[in-house]
């Protein structure tokens, strides 16, 4: 793991959520950052090519729960 | 004359209200065993016994006077213990809390009780129910009664051990990534996960609120079914009974049947062929692509959670266990932008599940792992790199239901080599349980493999 990387993840839990890290949470973090979001990036790029549009813009997150509870979103 | 522990929770039930067994005396054996056997299960927190004995006692005579609470009078039950019962503490399995003393009580719990259920005590759990395998930092860890040096599962271990070990007929587990599903499937009892939104999560420990869903785990779905009677309202156990024949279930042509380990496929091939015999018809279902959705699972649940324990985060970090803290720390570094976008594809996902597999079939067959069920040893914080491997395989095949809040039954389908059960899977539609609980039913009445007790559950 470079430096500069622990070094953001530490800054960014301290100065973001008032929290200081030892160096395996500092480590733990940068890593985390980069994959989840870069999973989530790939999950909304894939979804919006399914439905070919830009951005997931017209998805309301109640339409979830109106789903599963069998009410017409 | 048999052990009543032995019983379902339906036969006890209905044997108490026959008049040819006590609840004193089924409480005093469930005590008795869970004494006796906690030293090494170490599945139970705390044990109520004396008030759960007087209980009992008042139950009797109100019976004997010709009254009845419901349709779960006079047995034995114990949660995990993240079920607030107003008064009487629930640790959470954590040092943080305990104590903790809450002032509310769970309306699930209430609701049981308000049925004649008796709450004998308090079930071990991960911290904070975070954690698939039964290992507690604080609490120690809860052992398999089926072999003492596998783990039981988790993160609603005490529930998953306690129901196998006849030490209660039901318990309440939670499920936000498989934590009912897992414990089910590795101590061989039956665990409902049911679709988000059935079950109330009120005056229950939150973890996500998106994801955070209720499940009771029993011995049988007829019980589990009973279960939710008292808990909806709605009636499911008597739909419980009639032929499967014409059914269809789907087989995901991906992703869950990948890299199966021999004694699991051999198994599920095994419970296929039975419900086949039953009449069930069996169909490939090509599934909506499922690998990135165990990522965006934590994308929505660990900065929820992180939210919740941020104060503690903060003030008391040295208070959690070294992997609970770290899968906190997950969440604090997911960005609002990418915790919203994951609950937008939630939806997305949702609706290709249904448009796809689950229209084309009653419900989706499939493994509850692909492993068998692991040692301690293996996913023992001292394994190191070994471990984290171990511990993502557990949960690559519960945490995407989780995500699509879909529901998903686990009962017992065989047993491996050395002995350990094997679970399979049912998922089904937006409020499919009635539909999921009749196969699992019929694939009970016909096996009979959820009734084979394990060695650690001595008839006394």
């Amino acid at each position: 793991m470079p430096a500069s990387s622990n070094t953001f993840a530490r800054d960014w839990l301290r100065l973001t959520q008032g929290i200081d890290p030892d160096d395996d949470m500092a480590a733990r973090t940068d890593a985390l950052i980069r994959s989840s979001h870069a999973a989530v990036d790939r999950a909304a790029d894939k979804a919006c090519a399914r439905q070919g549009s830009e951005t997931l813009f017209d998805v309301r997150m109640e339409r979830f729960a109106s789903i599963l509870a069998g009410r017409n979103p | 004359m048999t052990d009543a522990r032995h019983l379902t929770l339906c036969e006890a039930a209905d044997a108490i209200a026959r008049g040819t067994l006590t609840s004193e005396s089924l409480v005093a054996q469930c005590i008795e065993a869970a004494k006796a056997l906690n030293p090494r299960l170490n599945a139970v927190i705390a044990l109520e016994a004396d008030a759960a004995l007087a209980r009992a006692r008042d139950l009797d005579r109100e019976r004997a006077a010709g009254r009845s609470r419901g349709p779960l009078h006079g047995v034995p039950l114990a949660h995990k213990d993240m079920y607030y019962r107003a008064g009487k503490v629930s640790s959470c399995g954590s040092k943080i809390r305990r104590n903790f003393v809450p002032k509310i009580t769970s309306s699930l719990v209430a609701r049981l009780e308000s049925a004649g259920a008796v709450t004998i005590g308090r079930l071990h759990m991960a911290e904070f129910a975070m954690g698939p395998t039964g290992h507690n930092a604080h609490f120690g860890r809860c052992r398999n009664p089926w072999d003492e040096s596998r783990i039981t599962g988790g993160s609603s271990s005490g529930s998953g051990a306690a129901v196998a070990a006849r030490l209660v007929f039901a318990s309440l587990g939670s499920d936000t990534g498989g934590s009912v599903r897992l414990p089910a499937a590795m101590c061989g009892v039956v665990g409902l996960k049911p679709t988000q939104g059935l079950l109330a999560t009120d005056g229950m420990m939150g973890l996500s609120e998106s994801l955070d869903c209720p499940g009771p785990l029993a011995r049988s779905s007829r019980d589990i079914a009973r279960l939710l009677d008292v808990m909806t309202g709605r009636p499911h156990e008597a739909a419980l009974d009639g032929s499967i024949a014409g059914l269809v279930l789907g087989v995901p042509t991906s992703f869950y049947w990948d890299d199966l380990a021999a004694p699991v496929a051999h198994c599920l091939d095994r419970a296929r062929r039975v419900l086949e015999g039953l009449g069930a018809r069996f169909v490939d279902v090509a599934i909506p692509e499922h690998g990135e959705l165990a990522d965006l699972a934590d994308a929505v649940w660990t900065p929820e959670a992180a939210a919740l324990h941020l104060p503690w985060l903060r003030t008391r970090p040295g208070d959690y266990g070294a992997q609970v803290r770290a899968r906190l720390t997950h969440g604090l570094a997911i960005s609002a932008t990418a915790y919203l976008r994951a609950r937008q594809l939630r939806t997305l996902a949702l609706e290709a599940m249904l448009a796809g597999p689950l229209s084309a079939c009653d419900a989706l067959f499939v493994p509850v792992m692909r492993s068998t069920v692991p040692t301690d040893a293996a996913t023992d914080i001292a394994a190191g790199t070994a471990m984290r491997k171990v511990l993502a395989e557990i949960a690559a095949l519960t945490r995407p239901l989780s995500y699509l809040g879909l529901p998903g039954l686990v009962t017992p389908a065989g047993f491996d080599p050395a002995g350990l059960p094997i679970g399979l899977q049912l998922i089904g539609r937006p409020l499919g349980e009635p539909t999921l609980l009749r196969i699992a039913n019929a694939f009970e009445q016909e096996t009979r493999i959820v009734a084979q007790a394990p060695p650690a559950s001595p008839v006394t």
